[in-house]
């Protein structure tokens, strides 16, 4: 007859909502009836069966504490603060009988004490059931950040260099089901009787069984239960929650079909680079620099665009901008002001095949995260391409077909970043006399390359 | 007249299938922006050097240039696809022991349940028709057939076991350019420019250029299937006029062409603003884009003005049709901001039947015919400071058979059917590892053993260095969404660097 406990307790989260009802309905009457007290008959009655339904209420909760497992710590709140609502409601029910002994008690303590203990036990009772970040999960990052909340990242996050010496069980599957299967599989909350926060809880299965048949992939529950349509209210996760992804399903099934192994590491286990691929964090800026700027605003951005330049982010959501001024021949000196607006958000800038001329170098030395500067195909000789060596980003300077002269080109070795300079097509790299020394042989690309014509006689 | 009168309320039906609620929200919204459109073609005739914002606004120019999803490691893709199928048996898949097999029968057991385009009953084994070499600091092999090729053969990134699903040409291209072996998708420049735009507002944004013949899989390979039209590959000559029918005819000035299209163009948008067909649209941009054309592209065409040591470093044949000059005008796109160029060489279809398809003959022709323009367009990109940014891709539509073709029965010259189980690719500029060599075929180069990639895995990859996720990037069509890459594909980044 155990179960009949078992059913009692599992009525708690039904009976709960009946006291809130009828105790707020009581309370709501008793400031609606505070003038007239009409109503009095009426408003004990509600009480009075508010004060029921709590009892009821406690008990149910109290055998559901004890025969489903929940910790004392996790409960206690909750718990004591249900009693609490029971005295309350209890006291104010007898006061408004008329008992004298509660004179004592103004009825305001007693419904205000009300108000709040009844609040703040359906906050907790809450919690427990759809978790403590039930109300702030949904809430935008930046308002989490305003209100304390820790934000945490909630992809998994591997580095390609150490990522094969992990057990692949510790490292990254227990990782992914801490992010989309604890919440429910918990110690706290034992969905379906399976615990997954531990490898013996996964292995150990739940009350249908044990979810992982290792090297039968196929047959496992734990992917089978992956694989059903989203739609099937069997489908794991369950619709309404963050769902594993492909890399992540591919990932454990592939641990599952190795046998679900709990300390091989991943490259015992001979698994292919390829898998992890999409858990290493995404190189985002590339040769760019990677900084934080507040994105420039649209109408400045429509202003550079009004004469013909094409302004795009480097990619949707990157705050840094790249320039280019190919459907422009005409660009000139004058015309490259219009950059100032966007000084600091310019990082890849094209001017080739425009009017600029030396004269350009004082503006452009002013972006400071310029890093792909192109001047191919104008007359830049390069007097004042000095100018360019605050610029700590710089790496790549493109002069091909300009009309750049080799005492210049030693301005350039001061430069900090460089990486590249291409020169073909220049009276430099015509020049005879440049001679650039060991170090920076391989920066500057004088191009001219040729094939060789006795190949053609092999054939 | 009951008739008449049944046609009548058929026409009132209609009318009020037109008038419903999503055709006014269409209609009002849409036809907001063509007013605004109007005003903006005025400012342009009136000849103001700002502008307008229909250049840049993908409302109302569907080429306008957008930012890709992620950062993109190329801006630009040239497409080297050899049209045919080249053995990659005689130029970078070194079989030893297939030439201790050479003229012995074939094992039955690699015949069983293969289905072969020509071969019948049980061929003979062909070994390899050249001598290979490791070459550059790599050692990667190639063939003595492309001795141009050593000089960049440490640019590019192999991959040695492609694989498809298709064994004949048409099919095997529309899989490769467009992710169906059907007709119907988009092709992959289609997307490229659907997704990106255009950089340069006087050219087009995915550009197709031919030699040797047309694709067995004809034009629709540069088709946009269910995306707009404007997305469709411009097909640019090489020979005579570059595009068909740019040039104005005789007596029309430009003057008046100009006048007359802005007569068009206003018509066309009063139909806009009517119905909202972005196709209208469409029409209004290709008139103004082959208007803007008839200047540009004789320009960007012309290969005259190169330099002559350019010229020579490719091998051009002025005034022909050549893969050459193809190669030549490839780099000038990219220069000027083309999105995608694809090239087609046509000829590699070398089963070994007439001297044009052996692998003796017109094989050699052909291997004589892109070595040097293929080595020439890899330098000349890099001394640009291009390379870097553009991605070159070189492949057929699938391999060819370490057997010895016999088709109806007769081995004739040296030649292979084909084979769709493992091909050779490569893969150079911006994002790829230089020299890596990714995926292994079984020691006759029949099937891949090791790091087999799809077709659908190049598609991938290439979306990729675009700045796409190629899972993400779709088209609402027909109730769904569809992508290139439909339901498989995986970004190979064994060899991206």
């Amino acid at each position: 007859m155990d179960f009949i406990f078992d059913l009692i307790g599992r009525f708690h989260p039904l009976i709960v909502h009946l006291p809130i009802g009828f105790l707020l309905l009581g309370l709501m009457m008793l400031v609606f009836d505070s003038k007239e007290k009409k109503h009095q008959k009426i408003i004990r009655f509600a009480f009075f069966w508010g004060t029921f339904s709590t009892l009821g209420a406690v008990i149910t909760g109290a055998v559901l504490y004890i025969r489903e497992g929940y910790a004392w710590e996790d409960i206690q709140g909750h718990l004591i603060l249900g009693v609490l609502t029971f005295v309350f409601a209890f006291f104010l029910y007898l006061k408004l009988k008329g008992f004298s002994q509660f004179n004592k008690l103004s009825q305001n303590f007693l419904g205000y004490g009300l108000v709040l203990v009844l609040i703040v036990t359906g906050h907790l009772g809450g919690n427990l059931t759809h978790g403590k970040d039930h109300l702030t999960e949904p809430l935008p990052p930046d308002l989490k950040m305003a209100l304390g909340i820790e934000v945490v990242s909630k992809k998994l996050i591997l580095l390609p260099e150490t990522h094969q010496e992990l057990s692949l069980y510790s490292g990254v599957i227990q990782p992914i089901l801490d992010q989309k299967c604890v919440s429910c599989h918990n110690p706290k909350k034992i969905k379906g009787g399976l615990l997954m926060n531990n490898y013996k809880g996964i292995m150990e299965g739940g009350e249908e069984g044990s979810i992982i048949l290792a090297l039968n992939d196929v047959e496992s529950e734990i992917l089978r239960r992956i694989h059903l349509p989203r739609e099937e209210k069997k489908h794991m996760p369950p619709k309404a929650k963050t769902q594993l992804t492909k890399a992540e399903i591919k990932i454990i099934e592939q641990w599952v079909t190795l046998g679900a192994p709990e300390k091989k590491t991943v490259s015992e286990l001979g698994l292919s680079p390829q898998l992890f691929t999409s858990f290493f964090s995404k190189d985002e800026t590339g040769i760019y620099p990677d900084i934080k700027l507040n994105p420039l605003n649209n109408s400045l951005i429509d202003s550079i665009k009004s004469i013909g330049l094409q302004v795009a982010p480097l990619y949707k959501t990157s705050p840094l901008l790249k320039i280019s001024a190919i459907n422009v021949p005409d660009f000139d000196d004058q015309k490259a002001e219009l950059l100032f607006k966007a000084l600091d958000h310019i990082v890849d800038l094209d001017l080739g095949q425009t009017q600029v001329t030396d004269a350009v170098f004082d503006l452009v030395k002013e972006f400071k995260h310029l890093t792909v500067l192109k001047l191919y195909r104008t007359s830049i000789s390069g007097n004042g391409i000095n100018k360019l060596r605050s610029l700590e980003y710089l790496k790549q300077i493109n002069l091909v077909n300009s009309n750049f002269e080799a005492p210049y080109l030693e301005d350039m070795y001061l430069f900090p970043a460089l990486e590249k300079v291409y020169l073909f097509g220049t009276p430099t790299s015509f020049s005879t006399t440049v001679e650039i020394p060991d170090q920076f042989q391989t920066i500057f690309q004088m191009g001219n390359y040729k094939l060789d014509e006795e190949a053609d006689q092999t054939l | 007249m009951d008739k008449i009168k049944k046609l009548l309320a058929e026409q009132r039906v209609v009318e009020a299938q037109f008038n419903s609620r999503r055709h006014f929200i269409k209609d009002c919204t849409l036809g907001l922006g063509g007013l605004a459109l109007g005003s903006f073609l005025n400012s342009c005739s009136s000849g103001s050097p700002t502008t307008p914002a229909y250049i840049s606004d993908r409302s109302l120019n569907p080429m306008a240039s957008l930012s890709a999803p992620f950062l993109p490691k190329v801006k630009s893709v040239i497409y080297l696809h050899m049209v045919g199928a080249p053995s990659q048996l005689e130029l970078f898949d070194y079989k030893p022991e297939l030439a201790k097999l050479h003229n012995k029968p074939c094992p039955p057991s690699l015949l069983d349940s293969k289905k072969f385009a020509f071969i019948q009953g049980v061929p003979n084994m062909l070994g390899p028709q050249a001598n290979f070499k490791r070459e550059g600091e790599t050692g990667n092999w190639v063939s003595n057939h492309l001795p141009h090729f050593k000089k960049v053969i440490d640019e590019v990134a192999f991959l040695k076991a492609v694989h498809t699903d298709q064994f004949n040409h048409g099919p095997a291209q529309m899989l490769m350019q467009t992710g169906s072996p059907r007709n119907g998708r988009p092709s992959m420049g289609s997307w490229v420019t659907y997704g990106l735009g255009s950089e340069n507002n006087n050219l087009p944004g995915f550009v197709v250029l031919t030699s040797g013949g047309t694709p067995d899989a004809g034009k629709s390979i540069w088709g946009s299937g269910f995306l707009p039209s404007v997305y469709q590959g411009v097909h640019c000559r090489s020979k005579g006029d570059p595009v068909l029918y740019l040039k104005d005819p005789k007596g029309v000035s430009r003057n008046l062409k100009k006048k007359v299209l802005e007569s068009i163009n206003d018509i066309n948008l009063k139909e806009y603003k009517k119905f909202g067909d972005p196709e209208v649209l469409t029409r209004i941009n290709q008139y103004e884009m082959a208007y803007r054309m008839q200047v540009s592209v004789p320009k960007v065409m012309d290969i005259d003005k190169e330099p002559d040591t350019i010229k020579d470093m490719y091998g051009v044949k002025p005034g022909k049709e050549a893969f050459a000059n193809n190669c030549l005008l490839a780099r000038k796109m990219v220069e000027q901001g083309v999105r995608f160029v694809q090239l087609y060489d046509w000829g590699w279809d070398s089963h070994g039947a007439s001297p044009g398809e052996a692998l003796d003959s017109g094989f050699l022709k052909k291997c004589k015919e892109t070595d040097r323009p293929i080595a020439a367009l890899i330098l000349d990109l890099k001394q640009r400071g291009l390379l870097d940014e553009t991605l070159i891709v070189w492949g057929g539509e699938f391999g060819r058979t370490p057997m010895w073709e016999n088709r109806l029965g007769i081995q004739n010259s040296p030649g292979r059917d084909h084979q769709g189980d493992a091909f050779t690719m490569w893969m150079a500029g911006g994002g790829i590892k230089k020299g890596v060599v990714h995926g292994k075929t079984d020691e006759i180069g029949y099937s891949g053993i090791e790091g087999r990639v799809s077709v659908y895995d190049i598609q991938a990859t290439i979306l990729h260095l675009l700045g796409f996720n190629h899972e993400q990037f779709t088209y609402q069509f027909q109730g769904r969404p569809f992508r290139l890459t439909d339901v498989e594909g995986h970004v190979i980044n064994e060899i991206l660097a």
